[in-house]
């Protein structure tokens, strides 16, 4: 194995039993992430991005999820075959999380102080008012002002962006080898989602934390990661670096997401280019490859059988049909 | 926070007036002579009329509400018709111990209610789940005077192992209290078993509890730190309120094990129409409630930071 290789998803599948039958939320996701890297996940709502997180995290809520199949390979060890106390020791403290809405995912009735602090006293076995004094620390590192006041206040009397601080001062108190941010913007107003994509950026570069960064946004995509894995109905269709995704994208779906963005120099009489038709139904996929129905590549293969994952060149790796694994496009 | 509690206590004079004048009126409505079951029925009218006078009793309504109201506000609640006590001081006499009975029955309600609902919260659609759901619906139906002789049956004459009548005499003698307080406090604590659970699932689906839970916190710390507390902002309200029903409801637990409290007396009181008791009673009752209703908002500064009442 890739010595500086720090997580690897192979084939990871899970499901959601509902009573409209079963949701095949996660279904053969792969991917990739190396110390110190950011990987960018992008792909549409339904796509199975958070759950693929939340599967590498073990936090899937049981019933109705399960995770049916697959590898997660963290630090050389298996995550989907580890014990709970063996988890509860690497959450928060070799991978930590940051989540969509801040407005939600502090505890309204702790103080931040509180909740910054009980990682710390946790994983560094530090006593309260050394955790203490480290959680000011955190807050003066993600820029809350006056932090030795603000420790003492409770979330709501913080805005949006000042609680993403916090969350980010939470996740990284701990000095986590990897940090799982489900789109960490999504929920803020534009001027403040570049604040805290700067904070990020700079605190990793700083710690070294390798980030996983949700998305769908390509323009953060193009700022912030070296990598991305692109996302579909469940699958994970590309996995590249993020200038090849750019200039060389291989998958017919990259290419729709591609060409459905805006640019400042192509003049405003040129319409946007929609991928057309919708999702698949995750409860009732295709037999074949699950973009197969919106594809303009369509060949009968497609629809009898599903690609595999396959490195077509060094590093970029695609699902689809039209490649052979010499990398070659095959007509 | 002070302003707010003293505009609050302004606030509680209409509703105590108006639950005086309410109970004043209806009683007078209430058939039945206190006079003639005071005297029994050999008495010649002259006698009844002079007693009634005495009373204060012929005077028109308005006039004896005022008189009333004017004696409360000197601390006078009136004499008993038929013990000939002072009302005063027959609540004094009787309030520790139904406030005994409601603070067993709390306890008993709050501890295996809170109990039972974050367990069942906490394995929902186990087997435990479904026995608790149908124990709490149970628990919801049963008739309190029924369950109470139940329990007198079973552990006082069967068992022999806890008294079914009387207080035990001065003082506060817990065995004595078991059995009505657990009878008094059943459908509370169904009804807080119920409450907790659903509150707790709701609570456990929130993102703060997943943001928890990616800490590396156990299972143990998620429930009891980050779920309890914020469960238990809507289970502490009803508790509150829970609690005046319990003071008021009282009535039934006390006659059938014989307690004497402000629920036996008031039960005898009306039986006899016994106004001032009755009034006495009634408007304690009242008081307790509003006041309770009041600590209860208090405490919502403490359960709850995102509450300020300025």
């Amino acid at each position: 194995m890739d010595q500086e290789l720090l997580l690897r998803v192979k084939e990871l599948r899970t499901n959601f039993h509902t009573d409209a039958g079963v949701i095949k939320a996660a279904d053969g996701v792969n991917l990739e992430i190396r110390i110190g890297e950011t990987l960018g996940v992008v792909g549409e709502s339904g796509s199975g991005k958070s759950v693929t997180a939340m599967s590498i995290m073990r936090l899937i809520p049981m019933p109705p999820g399960k995770i049916v199949s697959g590898e997660v390979m963290f630090d050389g060890k298996d995550l989907l075959k580890a014990s709970e106390d063996e988890l509860m020791r690497i959450r928060g403290n070799d991978i930590a999380m940051i989540f969509q809405d801040p407005m939600t995912s502090l505890n309204p009735v702790l103080t931040v102080g509180e909740q910054i602090m009980e990682a710390i006293m946790l994983h560094q076995k530090a006593g309260r008012t050394e955790a203490k004094k480290k959680a000011v620390e955190m807050l003066k590192r993600v820029g809350i002002p006056e932090a030795e006041v603000r420790i003492d206040n409770y979330p709501h009397q913080f805005s949006g962006g000042m609680r993403q601080r916090v969350m980010i001062a939470m996740a990284l108190s701990c000095n986590p080898k990897l940090l799982i941010a489900d789109e960490p913007t999504t929920a803020l107003d534009v001027t403040i989602q570049a604040q805290i994509l700067d904070l990020m950026n700079d605190l990793k570069r700083e710690s070294g934390t390798a980030i996983m960064l949700i998305t769908h946004d390509l323009g953060i995509v193009a700022e912030l990661c070296q990598k991305v894995l692109v996302m579909y109905a469940g699958n994970t269709v590309e996995y590249t670096d993020a200038v090849s995704l750019f200039t060389k994208p291989m998958h017919p779906y990259t290419w729709g997401l591609l060409g459905s963005l805006p640019k400042l120099d192509v003049w405003a009489k040129q319409r946007l280019e929609p991928i057309q038709g919708q999702p698949p139904d995750l409860r009732n996929l295709p037999q074949g490859c699950n973009f197969a129905q919106r594809c303009n590549q369509k060949k009968p293969i497609c629809e009898q059988q599903k690609p595999t994952w396959l490195e077509i060149e060094a590093g970029h790796f695609v699902s689809c049909f039209l490649y052979k694994e010499e990398g070659k496009r095959h007509d | 926070m002070i302003r707010f509690v003293i505009r609050r206590i302004f606030q509680l004079i209409p509703v105590i007036l108006g639950i005086s004048m309410l109970t004043f009126w209806m009683m007078s409505f209430v058939p039945g002579d206190p006079v003639a079951l005071m005297l029994g029925q050999h008495i010649s009218p002259q006698t009844m009329e002079s007693v009634r006078q005495e009373l204060g009793l012929d005077l028109p309504f308005l006039t004896r509400y005022l008189n009333y109201l004017w004696n409360v506000l000197h601390g006078d609640f009136g004499r008993s018709y038929i013990q000939h006590q002072e009302v005063s001081q027959m609540l004094l006499d009787k309030i520790p111990v139904t406030f005994c009975l409601a603070v067993v029955a709390s306890a008993i309600a709050i501890t295996f209610g809170l109990l039972i609902g974050v367990l069942s919260a906490v394995r929902q659609y186990s087997f435990w789940d479904t026995f608790t759901t149908f124990f709490t619906l149970i628990g919801l139906s049963l008739p309190t005077f029924w369950l109470g002789m139940v329990l007198q049956l079973v552990f006082g004459v069967i068992f022999r192992i806890l008294p079914i009548s009387g207080s035990g005499g001065e003082g506060f003698h817990l065995q004595y209290y078991i059995l009505p307080g657990f009878a008094l406090g059943f459908a509370s604590m169904a009804m807080y078993a119920g409450l907790t659970r659903s509150s707790m699932l709701e609570v456990l689906g929130e993102d703060y509890i997943r943001t928890a839970r990616a800490k590396g916190l156990s299972k143990q710390v998620v429930v009891f730190k980050h779920g309890m507390k914020n469960a238990l902002i809507p289970v502490s309200t009803h508790a509150g309120m829970d609690f005046a029903s319990l003071m008021g409801g009282t009535i039934l637990i006390e006659t059938i094990f014989s307690l004497p409290g402000i629920g036996y007396m008031l039960f005898n009181a009306i039986s006899r129409r016994d106004y001032p008791v009755v009034q006495g009673v009634t408007l304690f009752l009242a008081l307790v409630f509003v006041v309770i209703n009041l600590l209860v908002d208090i405490s919502y500064a403490f359960l709850n930071p995102r509450i300020r009442y300025d």
